[in-house]
């Protein structure tokens, strides 16, 4: 129990878990589990959780296993996975993120994989992933994908109607003045050097 | 020679300050000047959307700190007026961010690039104040004819004075006549009275204000507007034009009114 493997810590935006990144995987668990159940009912509702892995690379059934864990704590919701900076250019893992809420005005996800959103994506709020972005809603913040370079990155959403559009290195931005977007799902890919938006049929 | 650094404060939230700071930037700019405008209001920044230049923020006042990039290519050109620059704020960020002591060294290697840089402070007297008039050499204080609003301003006006920031210039918006001249609202001279300090102008309740920021057009390009005029002539002010205050007891509307004999 005396071990620090896990590691709770508060900020503005919500909880940070910081989780050892040497510790054996199943003791990870065992520890966070007693961690939690210590905390009983301490947390808010709905508190933010971001997860430190430091230099951990989890596997997917670990990954898994870990979001297992935090569905039991109601009152949580996950945010994101981060690894230290260098590590998320290392891992090229096709890992996908499940974000059930609305991204707000100044909330930033990052993930280096694939990241799919229940909810809008608010202006001033800002979606990165090394992989694809699906919003089911709207885009009306920054969305880049692709951002470790992969240019055949793709975001999608139920309506397009983004400050800024970032594929890899590649940035397009929302025409001045009023716009308004067809409202159906669309899709953006880069062709040709270019970033384009095309209806996403099937 | 190096530019001027002014930064416009209030204390209260929700007075006018950016407002204040996209018009007379834009009425700068308008006057050839070359302007960099900068939103010390970090977590929290509207300087860009008031000026219509949200969707080309790539790089902000953080990453220029953090050096992730070079300062000019964090420094967004108008879309109307090229040599007005703005440097937007974080908004993923807190004020903690940058110290005052990094907001001073980035103002220094601005002004030798521009005759103005003004910055645009948050409400409040924490550190994004301290940062806000870090480097300033002169402060425009913005109040509404309201008794918080004011008692804000003049405890704004005692921490810029201890400063080093002594001779603070006031704008009073948000004016509407009819209610001071009822007696319902406080009136300007009472305010000077009690805020003591130079009066700059004063800016009249205009429901235009509401469309043009939000369709991110300064005001101070309509001149037929009652507060684009007030903000072109505080502009010509700063650029030391003797221009009178618009006379409270005879303004525009009243003037016309009774040329149609409403009065």
């Amino acid at each position: 129990m005396g071990s620090n493997g896990v590691v709770f810590k508060g900020d503005l935006e919500g909880l940070i878990i910081i989780l050892d990144d040497q510790l054996d995987f199943s003791e990870l668990i065992t520890e966070l589990e007693q961690k939690f159940e210590q905390a009983g009912k301490f947390f808010n509702d709905d508190l933010i959780a971001r997860i430190k892995l430091g230099a951990r690379s989890l596997s997917i059934t670990e990954k898994k296993r870990l979001v297992e864990v935090f569905k039991k704590q109601l009152d949580l919701s996950v945010i994101e996975f981060i690894n230290d900076e260098t590590d998320f250019e290392a891992t090229q893992q096709e890992d996908t993120l499940l974000i059930k809420r609305t991204i707000r005005s100044g909330q930033s996800v990052s993930f280096a994989g694939n990241i799919v959103i229940q909810g809008d994506v608010n202006p001033s709020a800002e979606v990165i992933a090394g992989g694809d972005i699906v919003v089911m809603g709207v885009i009306r913040g920054i969305a880049h994908c692709g951002a470790n370079g992969k240019r055949d990155a793709t975001i999608s959403a139920f309506r397009l109607e983004p400050t800024q559009l970032r594929i890899a290195n590649q940035i397009s931005r929302a025409p001045d003045g009023f716009v308004s977007s067809p409202d159906t799902p669309e899709i953006a890919y880069i062709k040709d050097g270019q970033i384009e938006i095309d209806y996403l049929r099937k | 020679m190096d530019g001027k650094v002014y930064v416009v404060t209030s204390g209260k939230g929700g007075v006018g300050k950016t407002t204040t700071v996209a018009n007379l930037g834009t009425g700068l700019a308008k006057l050839g000047k070359k302007v960099a405008l900068i939103d010390a209001d970090i977590g929290l920044r509207n300087l860009d959307v008031v000026l219509g230049l949200e969707n080309r923020i790539v790089y902000d006042i953080v990453d220029v700190v953090e050096k992730k990039c070079r300062q000019e290519q964090a420094l967004i050109k108008d879309k109307r007026y090229s040599s007005l620059c703005l440097l937007p704020a974080a908004q993923t960020r807190d004020k903690t961010a940058v110290s005052p002591k990094q907001m001073g060294e980035l103002i220094t290697q601005l002004k030798k690039d521009f005759d103005y840089v003004i910055i645009d402070s948050p409400a409040g007297i924490e550190q994004g104040f301290k940062n806000a008039i870090e480097g300033a050499d002169e402060a425009i204080v913005v109040t509404t004819p309201e008794v918080a609003a004011v008692r804000d301003a003049d405890r704004i006006i005692g921490m810029l004075e201890a400063e080093g920031l002594s001779n603070p210039e006031l704008i009073i918006n948000r004016v509407r006549v009819d209610m001071m001249r009822r007696g319902d609202m406080m009136n300007i001279e009472d305010m000077v009275e009690i805020l003591a300090i130079q009066l700059l102008g004063i800016v009249p309740e205009d429901e235009n204000i509401v469309v043009s920021t939000n369709t991110g057009e300064p005001i101070v390009l309509t001149e037929d507007a009652q507060a684009g005029e007030a903000f072109w002539n505080i502009t010509r002010r700063l650029e030391g034009e003797d221009i009178p205050l618009i006379s409270l007891e005879e303004g525009v509307v009243d003037r016309l009114k009774r040329f149609v004999g409403l009065k």
